[in-house]
């Protein structure tokens, strides 16, 4: 499949490809900042507030046609702050909610090797834990993220409702999250 | 931030990313609209954690991309292991509406880190749970409407069945949050006013002469000076006990020093009753104040029906009804389990003046 996914995956993922397209051209530092605490959220705790309090700044009134790029445009701000306040900023960068608009049309965009070491390590310790969940939650949550198979695909499949396959993945998600958290 | 946070409140936390995550992510049909978009934005605007765990799902998502990239995982094995373990939920439970956890529709993960192997197992094996559930949260949406000046800002904070949650708060006070109990938290430059609008907290303040600390609690106020208690809203009467320092009770509509507070010191506890007049009780240990904490529950001469309603917050399968006035308003004593609900029907059971009657999970006093 050519084209890029959608945001989760929806549509195939060339296996490996190294996409922060979701984030937009621009969201690039956002997402090697967020990358970098995966493993310790509680790192992410001064962007999370500093978001919240601009969230809640808003006016209330003011409506919101698509919240999550919204969100994502607020981070990227808060993390280009982050970075110019420090000794080794890099350079400055703002977030094109078009990006987030027409995802699918950006390229893969390359990663440094830190980052692809990053993302090698992540997912080797992501398959440890997910040989530790029930097989139906593995095998739904590879059928979606790493044969790229749609939820409705995996629902004709398994003979289940789509409903219920959320519900795996959710959940599957979450427990594979948690449990590569640091402690 | 989340620093107390239990891993409980985590992973409950990741499952709410990632199903917003996912309904975000839906097309055609079933592209989120106004109102899904909306409940999202509320989601965010509940907790900074919200904030952060939306957009590290967001950028795991991305770094998990071309896991396994070489297929060494077989997924039909696994489906083939996995057979007949797939519970196809009900069509008409939402996959997870604003007030429905997803965990509690969905069947419990036995894992490394299983926080909930636990209670899950609980629910399993008491399962109509679920639509309780969606009763409760339907009771506390009553509660809110009646409260409508609190939905205007603040924060909120609820536990579920059994659980127990320390929230702490930007002034460096601390809420304990009893099961089942849900807090508002809403702080300005003027005041900290805290909501609870269900169940019991206890209260630890830090001060601030200037800015005075109150918590309402259905028709009455709660104002703290300088303090630790606890207020629980009871079905017979909400209960406030000081543990330390001071407070000030007073009817929603006054100010204080106008002659209608009552001052509690460090001891000391009341009753505000539904009609507002405020009863005294004995002066009582500290530690029994406080003994939910441990999951015990501590009962003087209390109504039947508060102790029934007090081991409901804390055990989503057995729920114990009491029915009739006399029944209603029988006193007890005793410390009790609080994962043991059975305890206080033996207890009640030898009462020659009540009658119990169990029908599936609801045992019926009356």
């Amino acid at each position: 499949m050519g084209e890029m996914t959608d945001i989760e995956g929806n549509t195939a993922a060339a296996p490996g490809a190294l996409t922060v397209s979701v984030f937009g051209r621009y969201g690039r530092e956002l997402h090697r900042y967020l990358a970098r605490r995966l493993r310790r959220p509680a790192d992410a705790d001064d962007l999370a507030q500093e978001v919240y309090l601009r969230l809640l700044r808003r006016n209330r009134d003011e409506a919101v046609a698509n919240p999550r790029a919204y969100v994502y445009r607020i981070a990227s701000h808060v993390v280009s702050e982050f970075q110019s306040r420090t000794a080794h900023g890099e350079d400055h960068v703002t977030f094109s909610s078009e990006a987030v608009e027409h995802l699918d049309r950006h390229p893969p965009e390359v990663a440094s090797e830190d980052e692809l070491a990053e993302r090698l390590h992540l997912q080797r310790e992501i398959q440890q834990a997910l040989s530790q969940l029930p097989p139906t939650h593995q095998a739904i949550f590879l059928l979606h993220k790493r044969d790229g198979h749609s939820h409705e695909e995996i629902a004709r499949k398994l003979e289940v409702s789509m409903h219920t396959v959320e519900k795996y993945l959710v959940q599957a998600k979450a427990r594979l999250r948690a449990m590569t958290w640091d402690r | 931030m989340g620093s107390i946070m239990r891993e409980e409140d985590g992973l409950r936390i990741a499952e709410r990313a990632a199903y917003w995550h996912m309904a975000l992510n839906r097309g055609g049909a079933r592209r989120a609209g106004e109102v899904e978009l909306a409940q999202f934005m509320s989601w965010l605007e509940e907790s900074p954690l919200h904030v952060r765990e939306f957009l590290l799902q967001q950028a795991w998502e991305i770094q998990t991309n071309g896991i396994d990239g070489q297929r060494r995982i077989d997924v039909d094995a696994l489906l083939a292991r996995g057979a007949g373990n797939i519970l196809p939920l009900p069509q008409s439970a939402p996959v997870a509406g604003p007030h429905l956890p997803v965990r509690d529709a969905v069947p419990a993960i036995p894992g490394r880190h299983s926080p909930h192997a636990h209670s899950s197992a609980h629910a399993a094996r008491r399962q109509p749970g679920r639509w309780r559930w969606a009763a409760a949260a339907v009771a506390t949406i009553g509660t809110l409407a009646v409260i409508s000046w609190q939905l205007l800002s603040g924060q909120t904070y609820s536990t579920t069945f059994g659980e127990l949650r320390t929230v702490e708060l930007t002034d460096g006070s601390t809420i304990q949050l009893s099961t089942r109990s849900t807090v508002k938290v809403a702080f300005s430059g003027e005041a900290r006013e805290i909501s609870l609008l269900a169940g019991e907290a206890l209260f630890d303040v830090a001060p601030d002469a200037t800015r005075p600390f109150r918590v309402h609690a259905g028709q009455h106020v709660i104002q703290a000076v300088g303090t630790q208690f606890t207020v629980n809203r009871r079905p017979l009467g909400t209960v406030v006990s000081v543990v330390q320092g001071a407070v000030r009770v007073l009817p929603e509509a006054s100010a204080a020093g106008s002659g209608a507070d009552t001052l509690l010191s460090a001891g000391e506890e009341v009753i505000v009753e539904p009609d507002g007049r405020l009863q005294r009780r004995e002066p009582v240990q500290n530690i029994e104040m406080v003994a939910w904490r441990e999951r015990r529950l501590v009962f003087r001469d209390d109504a039947l029906a508060d102790i029934a309603a007090e081991f409901n917050r804390y055990n989503r399968g057995t729920q114990i009804m009491v029915e009739g006035e006399t029944a209603r308003n029988k006193r007890y004593g005793g410390i009790f389990d609080a994962d043991d609900p059975e305890a206080i029907v033996r207890f009640v059971a030898q009462d020659p003046a009540l009658t119990i009657r169990r029908e599936g999970e609801r045992i019926v006093i009356r």
